[in-house]
């Protein structure tokens, strides 16, 4: 079990830069999920973690150790597959005691071992039968107890439940939690879906083009998103993000949005926005459970009036797009009352907005 | 009028029959089909599309049965699983040759052609090969080939299922809307469920090569009318207990509660029965209010809106959604409750009470 | 569900039965047909009417010195009298044997040379794509001109002594023992690069990700190419092996060039045997049976290696 230093990691391929002074500190026992959108360069740090690809600058350290010049097979370092990459012309068992028969464990002992890890992972009816035949379920399974029986120093995992089906992926995700518990390895997890990430990691880093957008744990990351980015990644559903253009007239500081309607900022979300005096175009943010109907709660809220233009049911919620010039806002329909076509007004909870500067992306109003 | 019907149709597979399906699918409806992978989703696109016949029952097109009708001729169009794309053409020849084909004139092609890039964001691959794209370029490709041949009716077979969870929540939006503005029929099939249930006007989920149950989402969700729909609907799915009724038929004994259940003269049913309750049903309390009952926290999914807890009661794992965050701790013991009138019972055939 | 009156075309039993073009509409079916016709047809003329020819000719006595013309053989049948002498025929049991010895030694000499070079060339390394077309230049050359090139090589006076050092006086294509040889290594020379290419194509279709899963978990080159890359290859290696052992039996321009088949009959192969019967002495029923009845073993040979190909499902 090892921790792990990115230190100011850079890869270039060419001209092209995938990850760019990238820098993270994991701990030992920690289960990190590294998210982004496809391409960000999620994948790239992994696999440079692993030592499948090299790097243009920069070091990572294991336990303050540098592996860089040790060979792959030395590392000992688990590395679970997008396609699972089983061996498909060998039997379960077979896969399962690879990696301890490549390092001459004896006949016996591997045995032991072997079952130990189908029983935990629930496949031991499956152990004499060809990889090849299993479900897709089973062999992310299979996956996953192949590297684990080799007691790695860390474990690596590129998107593992990608190609599973919904309903399998919500029942692996809780059995992965427990999983990282029990064998308290070190996880690094690299997915795009951030209710993955969200639900099982200690520790999220987003990343966005090569770059580290924010480094902190899911709900740290979900109240206090750093810049319009993770804002806009993070959330189920998505947060509200309403780019303008900002105008003071008179008393009054408004966001101009595209199609001319004008949110008129209130309270604190108006003062983060006149904090930095550099900003004209604005983005507002707001989470659709901080929307609400009815009567006006604080007055410092902002008032707004929108068409109700698509319904959505999104689990045990009704979610309503409510448009407003040629911009929407999601909030959801508590009482079930709206329908389409609606001309409806709303309120946006001043307290709970939040400012972001277009250019930079930066969260503004906080200290 | 029903822009599409099925009739009893039937297709026998070696591993599983399909069949008996019977579906009514209106005009300008968004029909979704439901159903865990491999029980016949993609063949009930397929028996619609024409590719593969029917071996019993009618497909009905437009109040006019289908089997003398070709592929070509029944006025629709279909997104692949597989997409399909022709590898030796780019992107944009990729999008305009269903026109072509019917013989459109170049401004009628190039406006389809924008239109279709515009909502999809993909103008600027156009160029590109499908073998230089990315996997969600490439279905953003197969969805505009599709639209661009504005035909009556649409089959999508899990069009948004390669790209990032945040593309597919703006794609099935813009989906949703551009099947509304051309009041075209679309009927998409997804073993997501969430996504299905977002996007359908009505649905059908498909379980086991047989219509489980079909309706709006709402009702679907609200009143499952089966253990295996009730199963699959959800996310997490509903907690699902076996159990008796006491012979008054007021208390609810399941295996591991470690209380009895009181109904409160809300059941009228003798005998063994499943219960079930969704995580959203279930909240934490502090002591002692009505029906409560103990559980050991698993562990604590925080997904910033909600949170779901994994938790065990007895020997069976239990899912809460709890609204918000909430300050609970793996390994830790919570009471929980539920409101009576939120249980959903079926019988021992899996049916609904 | 229950009454159908015909099998409905679409049934898992006769999508079985139409294979490729299952589900396919029938129109797909009989253009089909039509695009294979043309090649059945010469299917037909080049192969099937000899083969009738060959096996009406080997039951009969009939040489072109008899006098009379092919297709009325029959007036000198004889049975099956061509195909026992066969097996009594001490020049024939020789040249099996000899053409034997050669698959026993050149067709393993080639597999595990050619082996090697494909693995050396798996990975990508500078001048990858100049040393691969290097590489395969021998089974470029016509054979007959290897045959000539080894011929010169091998000459007493030649370069293969004058580099070890050995007098002119130590032959090699007329010694009884090292003729053979000198074939050997010939064939070894020209066609280990279609080992090596055939070997190669397999080895590449090993999926990378299960070679680095492999290495990540510690395997390393050696264990991974015996555990890994070997078991998936089983295919490949077979087709390999069965058209090598089965073209030994065709050498021909290199034996001939080289020797003649000699000294004597040393280098007699079941080839060099059938020329010399046909255009020296003219035996043409005699080499019709003999040729059937190599053709008939070779086929059980290939069919025994297809079927091992056929059944593995990696």
């Amino acid at each position: 079990m090892s921790s792990i230093q990115i230190n100011n990691v850079t890869k270039r391929f060419g001209d092209f830069t995938a990850v760019e002074d990238l820098s993270l500190d994991i701990q030992e026992g920690e289960f990190v999920a590294l998210l982004g959108p496809s391409g960000c360069g999620k994948t790239t740090t992994m696999n440079m973690i692993a030592g499948l690809e090299d790097i243009s600058e920069g070091s990572i350290l294991f336990d303050g150790q540098d592996l860089s010049s040790t060979r792959i097979q030395d590392r000992n370092i688990g590395f679970v597959f997008q396609n699972y990459a089983i061996f498909t012309h060998l039997s379960v068992y077979k896969n399962l005691s690879y990696g301890l028969e490549v390092k001459k464990i004896d006949k016996s002992a591997i045995d032991s071992r072997v079952r130990a890890m189908a029983d935990r992972m629930s496949i031991t009816h499956r152990l004499d039968q060809k990889a090849s035949s299993l479900s897709v379920n089973e062999m992310q399974k299979l996956a996953i107890g192949r590297s684990a029986i080799v007691e790695p120093r860390i474990f690596l995992l590129d998107e593992p439940l990608s190609n599973l089906d919904a309903s399998f992926r919500a029942y692996m995700r809780t059995e992965l939690k427990v999983l990282q518990h029990e064998l308290g390895q070190t996880m690094i997890y690299v997915t795009h879906d951030q209710i993955e990430a969200m639900s099982l990691a200690d520790k999220i880093a987003i990343i966005d083009e090569g770059k580290l957008m924010q480094y902190g744990s899911p709900l740290d990351i979900y109240n206090s998103p750093n810049n319009r980015f993770v804002a806009h990644f993070i959330g189920s559903p998505r947060m509200n993000l309403i780019d303008g253009e900002l105008r003071q007239e008179a008393d009054q500081l408004k966001l101009i949005i595209s199609g001319g309607a004008e949110i008129a900022l209130q309270g604190q979300i108006k003062s983060d926005f006149t904090s930095d005096g550099r900003v004209h175009s604005g983005s507002f943010g707001i989470r659709p459970q901080d929307i609400y109907f009815g009567d006006k709660r604080s007055s410092s809220d902002i008032e707004m009036k929108g068409t109700v233009d698509v319904l959505e049911r999104v689990g045990p919620k009704r979610i309503a797009h409510l448009q407003v010039s040629e911009t929407s806002f999601i909030a959801f329909d508590d009482q079930d009352q709206l329908k389409l076509g609606d001309e409806v007004p709303f309120y946006l909870a001043s307290d709970k907005s939040m400012a972001f500067d277009v250019a930079s992306g930066r969260r503004l109003g906080v200290i | 009028m029903n822009s599409l019907e099925l009739k009893n149709v039937f297709k026998t597979y070696p591993e599983f029959t399909l069949g008996p399906i019977n579906l009514e699918i209106k005009q300008g409806e968004f029909f979704g089909i439901f159903g865990p992978p491999s029980t016949g989703k993609t063949s009930i696109l397929k028996l619609i599309l024409g590719l593969i016949h029917p071996d019993e029952g009618q497909v009905i097109i437009n109040d006019q049965d289908a089997k003398d009708l070709g592929v070509s001729e029944r006025g629709m169009s279909m997104v692949f699983q597989n997409l399909a794309l022709f590898p030796h053409m780019s992107g944009r020849e990729n999008i305009i040759f269903p026109l072509k084909e019917r013989g459109a004139t170049d401004r009628e092609m190039e406006q389809q052609l924008n239109l279709v890039s515009d909502v999809l964001h993909i103008s600027h691959i156009l160029h590109k090969n499908p073998a230089q794209m990315s996997g969600g370029e490439r279905q953003r490709i197969a969805l505009g080939r599709a639209f661009a041949a504005d035909s009556r009716a649409m089959l999508l077979d899990e069009p948004i299922a390669a790209l990032d969870a945040r593309l597919r929540e703006e794609m099935r939006v813009e989906l949703k809307r551009l099947q509304r503005e051309n009041n075209q029929t679309f009927v998409y099939v997804s073993h997501d469920e969430e996504e299905v249930m977002a996007v359908s006007d009505r649905l059908a989920v498909v379980i086991g090569g047989k219509i489980a149950q079909v309706g709006v989402p709402d009702d679907v969700y609200s009143r499952p009318n089966s253990i295996a729909v009730a199963e699959v609907i959800g996310s997490p799915p509903m907690n699902l207990f076996q159990g008796e009724f006491s012979k008054k038929g007021n208390f609810f004994e399941a295996e591991n509660f470690d209380a009895r259940l009181a109904l409160k003269g809300q059941s009228k049913h003798k005998g063994s029965a499943t219960l079930g309750i969704r995580p959203e049903d279930i909240w934490l309390v502090e002591d002692g209010e009505g029906t409560d009952f103990e559980l050991s926290i698993i562990s604590v999914e925080p997904l910033g809106g909600y949170t779901i807890l994994n938790a065990y009661l007895g020997e069976k794992i239990v899912k809460i959604r709890a609204p918000g965050q909430v300050n609970v701790m793996a390994g830790s013991k919570q009471k929980v409750s539920f409101d009576p009138r939120r249980i959903h019972l079926f019988d021992d055939d899996g049916e609904r009470l | 569900m229950t009454d159908t009156i015909k099998q409905p075309e679409n049934s898992p039993a006769n999508l079985k039965k139409q294979g490729y073009w299952a589900g396919v509409a029938r129109d797909g079916q009989k253009m089909g047909f039509w695009f294979i016709l043309p090649t059945l047809l010469l299917l037909l003329f080049i192969v099937v009417f000899p083969l009738f020819m060959q096996l009406y000719l080997s039951v009969t006595w009939w040489t072109p010195l008899e006098g009379i013309p092919w297709y009325r053989a029959w007036e000198v049948f004889s049975w099956g009298d061509n195909y026992v002498y066969q097996f009594t025929d001490e020049r024939v049991r020789g040249a099996i044997w000899r053409t034997i010895l050669i698959m026993i030694v050149a067709v393993p000499a080639q597999f595990f040379l050619g082996l090697s070079l494909a693995y050396l060339f798996m990975d990508n390394f500078p001048g990858r794509k100049f040393f691969y077309s290097l590489m395969l230049t021998p089974m470029m050359i016509v054979p007959a001109v290897v045959g000539l090139m080894f011929y010169l090589l091998f000459q007493g006076t030649g370069p293969v002594n004058a580099h070890l050092g050995l007098p002119s006086t130590f032959s090699w294509l007329t010694d009884v023992n090292r003729a053979m040889i000198s074939i050997i290594i010939a064939d070894v020379w020209q066609w280990t690069p279609l080992m090596f290419l055939i070997l190669l194509a397999g080895m590449l279709g090993v999926p990378t990700d299960q070679l680095l899963a492999a290495r990540l978990l510690g395997g390393s080159n050696w264990q991974n190419f015996l555990k890994i890359i070997l078991p998936r290859m089983k295919a490949v290696i077979m087709i390999a092996l069965v058209l090598r052992a089965v073209e030994c039996f065709k050498i021909f321009d290199l034996i001939y060039i080289m020797t003649k088949g000699g000294p004597g009959v040393q280098t007699e192969t079941i080839s060099v045997f059938l020329y010399k019967m046909t255009f020296g002495e003219f035996e043409w029923s005699y080499v019709a049976a003999l040729g059937l009845t190599i053709l008939f073993v070779l086929s059980v040979i290939a069919a025994k290696g297809l079927a091992y190909i056929a059944k593995k499902d990696v």
